[in-house]
């Protein structure tokens, strides 16, 4: 229980870390769209906030707290790595669990605060058939 | 002549300073671990007179460089941006800029006087020109130049001929 808590404290670092960068780099008026993409905004431009906010999570995940502070998954877990080899796949898969799970904190957390979570923005399309009819000419033949 | 974007020159830095700390990081800790390890005990009594160096403070300093390099890098590449036809002989030149003084010329002094093996700089340096490239590929990726805003043109005086003063 105590690992998954140091995980998610991690992830939830990172996820401040990256956003609170995003936020300071977002009063650029140039940058903005980039870096906040609003529902309303081109998917093309939230594929590029995704891939950019993935670049800074993995960094920040796999060099900086796998790699320079040392919290590793099989440090935490208890079973240190034999081998370089070995070395290299735990920071590899801690940064990886690190960047991925900051990247689901925020979509969390963006629920828990009622912020906009939206996975379909798609507008509404109703399909079928409608059938219009005039009644003045229908009473007309009726009558004659 | 548009205006450079500083802002994208920032942003795009710190994608290339992530980049080539990324790669130095693996290069030193997986790569060059034994090699370096060697090297860092080869001159240990000198530093260890009042150990002035950590190795937190080395990861640090190395950090501030890489992050450094990429800024620079990234704004060479958009300042020459107009001089070259294509985008990625600026990345080339950029690179090459970042690259000469940055690893080869800074590792060429302690090869040559025998500080340093030379397998160790021969690795470094190549595979610094590769993180370097890829990372001011990636700030080069991420770079916008400002649109110029054109002023309108001066009130021309047009003198009247002919008229009383």
């Amino acid at each position: 229980m105590r690992e998954v808590g140091i995980i998610l404290i991690a992830a939830f670092a990172i996820d401040r870390i990256v956003t609170g960068i995003f936020f300071l780099l977002s009063f650029s008026p140039d940058l903005r769209s980039t870096l906040e993409p609003g529902p309303a905004d081109d998917p093309e431009q939230k594929r590029l906030y995704r891939v950019i906010y993935t670049i800074f999570a993995a960094y920040l995940g796999t060099v900086v707290f796998a790699g320079f502070m040392r919290h590793r998954l099989s440090t935490l877990i208890g079973t240190p790595p034999k081998t370089a080899w070995g070395d290299l796949l735990d920071v590899l898969v801690t940064g990886l669990l690190l960047a991925g799970g900051a990247d689901r904190l925020a979509d969390a957390l963006k629920l828990m605060t009622g912020g906009e979570v939206k996975p379909n923005q798609a507008p509404i399309e109703i399909t079928g058939k409608v059938v219009l009819e005039q009644s003045g000419r229908a009473d007309a033949a009726h009558a004659g | 002549m548009t205006k450079v974007n500083w802002v994208r020159i920032l942003f795009g830095g710190i994608l290339a300073g992530m980049v080539i700390s990324a790669g130095d990081y693996f290069l030193r800790n997986f790569v060059l671990d034994s090699v370096w390890k060697g090297i860092v005990a080869s001159f240990k009594p000198v530093a260890t007179a009042k150990d002035p160096v950590s190795a937190t403070g080395m990861a640090v300093v190395l950090l501030i460089c890489d992050f450094l390099m990429g800024g620079v890098g990234v704004w060479i590449c958009a300042a020459s941006r107009p001089r070259f036809t294509r985008a990625g002989r600026a990345i080339w030149a950029a690179s090459l800029a970042v690259w000469l003084p940055g690893y080869l010329l800074s590792l060429l002094p302690s090869l040559i006087s025998g500080l340093l093996p030379w397998d160790f700089v021969f690795t470094l340096t190549a595979a610094g020109f590769v993180e370097v490239t890829i990372g001011i590929a990636l700030g080069a990726w991420i770079y916008r130049e400002l649109p110029q805003v054109t002023a309108p043109p001066p009130q021309v005086a047009i003198a009247s001929k002919g008229l009383p003063a």
